[in-house]
């Protein structure tokens, strides 16, 4: 008997990728549902995160921006400002995607807090990347964490992008937590590529500990039925991490298929769809 | 992985950034007027294009729009390099704020020069 054939899994792997992101996507854009089914038809979604975690990435494949696995050079272009994801026959609700380096934030996301706190968002994605945020410093070597040892810049890097990652949800937790209407979050860890073999590390990392906390500290003072929270690992692309001069930061891991990213995918869009189903009960 | 590519230290990479951003804001700002002042000329009467003025201005307009092409994503370039050292690059607080302050200019030169391109187009 001939060789066993090995399993491609570049083209069933796209299917479904695909399928899923349509499902989110037209989900976040109210799409496949009569207008007496909305619950609140012109609340737009928004993807808040530090920057390099994969906002825009995740955003453009999203609205189909950029097609999966056609289109993934994956070159890191930072964003400068908000960008909108709008769909031309229905220009009323808008996916909004913020600007994430620090130094852009106090331009625009003041504005989207007092946004969500009036509740002009149905649902919030946080994103996160358990540290490992692509920087566009040329190299790691003019970092300001970088003092002679690159395992040991690696080291405070991903610990302080981390906390960043913790600072961030402190910043938009206020304005959640005075938010007027009924409110998702929904924290996606990316970049699963990168992480995958310590999905327990990173499972803790984020259900466990300063996170979490936060995390509880709004659902204990919305309640569970004007706020709900729910998490999503995922990864978009397969890809090293690297700085612009090229320099290796973290490989992604070996093992790490796409049969691991269409499993997380799905398992997204079965947390997705209990996010769905929140926002139907009345 | 061997590590030979050639970096900055973050004193020469300012050294080299500073002058860079004035430089290319000042080249930007000229382009961005020359577009404003061709669609000035044209809207004027002048006898001396006779029947070929469009297609004269529409070529003129043309240059300056490529010229413009080829230069902003080069310059977008430089600018995330410089953002990088903005937001996590070891550089002094005054450092920063210069870098950041240019980079701000440059950037809206940036934005206001693909919208200058809209609004003054001249067509065949
Ligand atoms: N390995 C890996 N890389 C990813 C993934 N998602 C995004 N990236 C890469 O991460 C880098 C940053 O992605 P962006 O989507 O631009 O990040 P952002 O959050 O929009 O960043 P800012 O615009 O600066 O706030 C890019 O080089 C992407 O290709 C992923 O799942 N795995
Ligand atoms: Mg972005």
């Amino acid at each position: 008997m001939a060789e066993e054939e090995p399993i491609n899994w570049k083209e069933p792997a796209q299917e479904i990728t695909r399928g899923v992101l349509q499902g989110i996507w037209d989900w976040f854009r109210g799409r496949n549902r009569k207008p007496s089914e909305f619950s609140d038809p012109v609340r737009g979604i928004l993807i808040l995160g530090p920057g390099g975690t994969g906002k825009t990435t995740f955003a453009r494949f999203l609205s189909g921006e950029l097609d999966w696995l056609q289109d993934t050079t994956g070159q890191y272009t930072e964003s400068v400002g908000l960008e909108h994801f709008a769909l031309s026959d229905d220009p009323d609700v808008e996916v909004v995607v913020a600007p994430g380096q620090d130094y852009r934030r106090p331009s625009t996301w003041p504005e989207l807090l007092s946004q969500v706190a009036a509740g002009a968002y149905r649902g919030v994605v946080l994103m996160n990347a358990y540290g490992y945020h692509t920087f566009s410093t040329p190299s790691y070597q003019n970092h300001r964490l970088y003092k002679g040892s690159k395992p040991d810049f690696l080291r405070e890097y991903y610990a302080d992008r981390r906390s960043d990652e913790i600072r961030v949800l402190k910043q938009l937790a206020p304005h959640l937590s005075i938010c007027s209407k009924r409110v998702w979050l929904l924290s996606v860890v990316a970049k699963q590529d990168l992480w995958g073999s310590q999905q327990r590390e990173v499972e803790e990392h984020y259900l466990r500990g300063d996170y979490a906390a936060e995390l509880q500290r709004i659902s204990q003072t919305l309640g569970n039925r004007s706020f709900r929270y729910e998490w999503g690992f995922l990864s978009l692309i397969i890809r090293n991490l690297e700085t612009m001069a090229s320099e290796r930061l973290q490989s992604n891991e070996a093992g790490y298929d796409m049969r691991q990213m269409t499993d997380s995918l799905r398992r997204l869009l079965t947390v997705v769809t209990g996010l769905k189903r929140w926002e139907d009960e009345r | 992985m061997s590590e030979t590519t050639l970096i900055d230290t973050p004193d020469e990479f300012t050294a080299r950034a500073i002058p860079l951003l004035k430089e290319y804001l000042e080249k930007l700002l000229t382009l961005k007027e020359q577009i404003r002042q061709l669609w000035i000329d044209y809207q004027t009467e002048s006898p001396k294009y006779g029947t070929n003025k469009k297609i004269i201005f529409h070529a003129e307009y043309n240059n300056l729009s490529e010229k413009t092409k080829r230069i902003v994503p080069a310059v977008m370039q430089l600018n995330q390099q410089v953002s990088g050292m903005v937001d996590q690059g070891k550089v002094t607080p005054l450092m920063r704020a210069e870098l950041q302050l240019r980079l701000a200019e440059l950037e809206s030169v940036v934005f206001d020069i693909n919208s200058s391109l809209q609004t003054y187009r001249i067509t065949k």
